[in-house]
């Protein structure tokens, strides 16, 4: 157990409150004491609801008073990314226009995680729009890291990734298009899951990009990670995207290991980051070994093939939904930080020929069908998540004496995303300054369950997920 | 070989026709240009170009457009995310 309470996973705080060692109003209000030490520092949240958390957490005591346990999410406190709706609490998509918008039912994750007992205490800050990593939000301001309060957390699901890594909440659920759970996951040095596209419904959540956004957990354990997949994992009749593949016990798959597990490595895809990210990489890739794993040379689509069709339909699909807060604010997008979409990079979207696009999502199928290929002989491919250890705000630094773009900031994450296929960030080590710096696990679609065992048995050899920030308090 | 194979074997060679859209076209951006995008954002869409916001449009146009010639038979039922990893 951890020995700071403040850092107890979902696992452990679940038990105490199962045992009635703690009750459910305790723990929300021992979230809301960090909040209120911590959040004036880190400008993580957008809005707070402590009157419904509270009344929330009193009606959850009750049940375990009367016998009614609904699982281990029961009376633990959570947050959730300010653009996934949650009923009668203002759901803002990280725009101040928007600050009105107070969503009538819950997004499909939401009533999963309200119905496994989980207390929501707040709506984490967010990149605007969800659009870019910056952890800059304009209307809302700069989201800080724990580990550095000059650095950002990434994003963008910024105020998520700050929030579990500052020990203000266990788990926080984010979405993902190009790296906006792993990233954050990444730089906070906690786990973020992507799950396949498919795996989670998408009901209720600001449509960004329809067919790359994927809802995932922000956690500070490979294990809490599985809990929580468990709860948001399944068809929704809400999102007729969401697939039928059954959903396995995740929990209970944890604990196989990778003894003769076969792993990839793209040695010329791994070829973009910080030395201190690199050499962190290749440590992980012998503790892997270590374990048992087998470590092998692949060849996946490059990031430049996936790039060019992600990109095309990640434009088309933002215009279309920016379509509507454009015409109702059209001065939303001027403050946009890049790498966010401008007001220009908006319009160009809507003049994207509608045969680009569809050649655009055929060239995806062909790449689906490489990937595939490519790791037929493999059970999971490994990459770094982030290239930096240390995001800072504004521009990016430059990287091995060149210049660093926005498309070398996703190119671990992004591919991933164009793909649909499960992927994991862990910690794995932290750079001579002091950032934390994650390892990025991939498998085949619908199989989370080999990306959390291999997740799990890498953490469980390693030192780095038992590391915490020490944020300075407010006075 | 079935054709989803080949389509694939060439992707993964980055032979034939799959090669020439894998990275965005770049085309100068000149003012006669951005004159003209401002037209057809008027002619296509809802939206009207602002002072000096032509070649900003037409750069990002250029650059997040997919133009291979991708095998036009291609259909979605092709292939299966879902079963054929």
């Amino acid at each position: 157990m951890s020995a700071d309470a403040s850092f107890q996973s979902v696992a452990e705080l679940g038990a105490e409150i199962h045992a009635r060692r703690i009750s459910c109003a305790d723990a929300a209000q021992q979230a809301f004491d960090r909040i209120h030490r911590f959040d004036p520092t880190l400008n993580s949240f957008i809005t707070l609801v402590s009157d419904a958390a509270f009344a929330q957490a009193k009606q959850l005591d009750d049940e375990i008073a009367h016998g009614k346990y609904r699982g281990p999410l029961h009376g633990v406190p959570i947050s959730i990314k300010d653009h996934i709706d949650t009923a009668g609490i203002r759901t803002t998509a990280g725009a101040r226009s928007r600050i009105g918008n107070v969503p009538s039912t819950d997004a499909g994750v939401v009533k999963r995680l309200k119905a496994a007992g989980a207390v929501i205490v707040g709506k984490a800050n967010m990149n605007k729009f969800a659009d870019g990593e910056s952890g800059d939000n304009p209307d809302f301001g700069k989201i800080r890291n724990p580990w550095n309060t000059a650095y950002s957390p990434g994003g963008s699901s910024s105020g998520s990734g700050a929030h579990v890594a500052a020990g203000i909440v266990p788990l926080s659920v984010g979405t993902d298009n190009g790296g906006s759970v792993r990233i954050p996951a990444a730089l906070c040095g906690i786990v973020g899951l992507k799950p396949t596209h498919g795996r989670a419904s998408l009901e209720g959540i600001f449509p960004r990009l329809y067919s790359l956004d994927h809802p995932g957990p922000l956690t500070r354990s490979v294990e809490d990670c599985a809990i929580a997949l468990q709860i948001l994992a399944g068809h929704d009749s809400g999102d007729r995207t969401t697939a039928r593949q059954p959903v396995p016990d995740y929990r209970s798959a944890l604990h196989s290991g990778i003894k003769g597990m076969t792993i990839g490595v793209d040695h010329a895809y791994v070829s973009v980051g910080q030395p201190d990210v690199l050499s962190a990489f290749n440590a992980a890739l012998d503790t892997l070994r270590s374990l048992g794993a087998k470590i092998v040379d692949v060849t996946i689509p490059t990031a430049d093939q996936l790039g060019a069709v992600g990109n095309t339909i990640a434009s088309c699909e933002y215009s279309v939904a920016a379509a509507q807060l454009f015409h109702d604010h059209p001065t939303d997008f001027d403050a946009a930080v890049p790498p966010a979409s401008s007001t220009a990079d908006i319009k160009a979207g809507a003049l994207i020929p509608a045969v680009d696009f569809i050649r655009a999502t055929q060239q995806r199928r062909v790449l689906q069908e490489v990937y595939a290929k490519a790791t037929h002989d493999v059970t999971a491919v490994v990459t770094p998540t982030y290239p930096l250890a240390g995001r800072p705000f504004g521009g990016y630094p430059r990287v091995q004496d060149k210049e660093f773009t926005a498309n070398d900031a996703t190119h671990y994450t992004f591919a991933f995303d164009v793909l649909g296929v499960p992927a994991i960030s862990i910690p794995c080590g932290f750079s001579h300054d002091g950032f934390p710096i994650g390892l990025q696990i991939i498998a085949r679609p619908f199989d989370e369950a080999t990306v959390l065992r291999a997740a799990y048995a890498y953490e469980q050899a390693t030192p780095w997920h038992t590391r915490h920030p020490v944020v300075a308090a407010a006075t | 070989m079935l054709r989803r194979d080949a389509l694939a074997t060439l992707a993964v060679s980055g032979a034939g026709i799959l090669l020439g859209g894998c990275s965005p076209a770049a085309a100068p951006v000149d003012a006669a240009s951005a004159i003209d995008i401002g037209s057809l954002l008027h002619q296509l869409t809802d939206y009207t170009l602002r002072p000096n916001e032509g070649s900003a449009v037409l750069a990002s146009l250029q650059g997040n457009r997919f133009t291979a010639a991708v095998d036009p038979t291609i259909q979605p039922t092709d292939f299966d995310a879902e079963t054929d990893a």
